[in-house]
């Protein structure tokens, strides 16, 4: 696949653990770990905002394509 | 609410079948038992031996239309046109079968045997398949492959049918000639099997298509 997400890293920036993330954005650890892992088939537009707002980031800084 | 509308019409499906699988076989095997036992008594009492042919479509010989019975209700003429007819011709205690013979009926045993076994399979994938249902578990792919085995089921299920049934119909037409009627070939193939075996098989791509988007979207976030 060549969407890559970078959810880690932006987690690593934040210092912020999966659980902390997973209570913010309302998704339970394990989805959370599904989507770090990149083995997500698609992300819901309300969930990525979500994210984007507790990680206080851009969706760029989350996903990135790589060909 | 829908899984258990789901889960009633699961187990009236089970009920139903077994229901089914009672009448046709269970009962049909008792009433052949006593009819084998009876046919049995006679060849004892009168020192014959017999062979049965079973479900032949019988056609009249002649356009002409002469009524060979009638109602005893009110005496009126009837006309009896016999389909599924079952045949019992009887042969003297050294009546020897020839080789051809014999070699044909083995074949036709072993077409019914595996009939036999095939049905079984089938009725045992079916209830697990039911009692799987049951349990919701709806979008499983061992509930995918299992559909897919009754639907091949039902196919060879029904070349083998058509098989035997052609089988018999050679053996009966070589072995005896019916004074008013004809041993017909029309309805040897058992498109009933077939068509259904098809329909599952197309069923179970929908339910293939759905599990594929099931699991998509139980992997969007």
């Amino acid at each position: 696949m060549s969407i890559i997400v970078n959810l880690d890293v932006m987690m690593a920036k934040r210092k912020m653990s999966l659980n902390e993330l997973s209570e913010k954005v309302d998704v339970t650890p394990a989805n959370l770990s599904i989507l770090k892992t990149g083995k997500a088939k698609a992300i819901r537009f309300s969930t990525l905002e979500a994210i984007c707002e507790a990680l206080d980031c851009q969706p760029g800084d989350i996903l990135e394509y790589e060909k | 609410m829908r899984m258990k509308r789901f889960k009633i019409l699961s187990t009236l499906l089970l009920v139903s079948f077994l229901i089914a699988v009672f009448q046709s076989t269970v009962m049909s095997f008792v009433e052949g038992f006593n009819l084998g036992y009876g046919i049995a008594s006679f060849e004892l009492e009168n020192h014959v031996q017999s062979e049965t042919f079973t479900y032949l479509d019988l056609k009249p010989k002649t356009d002409d239309i002469t009524p060979n019975t009638h109602n005893i209700k009110d005496s009126t003429a009837l006309f009896l046109i016999p389909t599924k007819a079952s045949v019992v011709a009887f042969y003297p205690e050294t009546h020897q079968k020839s080789v051809a013979e014999i070699a044909i009926s083995v074949v036709n045993g072993l077409l019914n045997l595996g009939i036999l076994v095939c049905f079984v399979y089938v009725l045992v994938i079916f209830i697990k398949i039911v009692l799987s249902f049951r349990r919701s578990e709806v979008f499983e792919d061992i509930n995918i492959k299992r559909i897919n085995i009754i639907g091949i089921g039902f196919l060879v299920l029904g070349a083998l049918s058509s098989a035997w049934q052609g089988l018999s119909i050679f053996m009966a037409r070589q072995a005896i000639e019916l004074t008013d009627y004809t041993i017909s070939y029309a309805n040897i193939i058992d498109w009933d099997d077939i068509v259904m075996g098809l329909i599952i098989l197309l069923m179970n791509e929908v339910l293939r298509l759905a599990t594929g988007y099931k699991k998509e979207q139980d992997l969007t976030i």
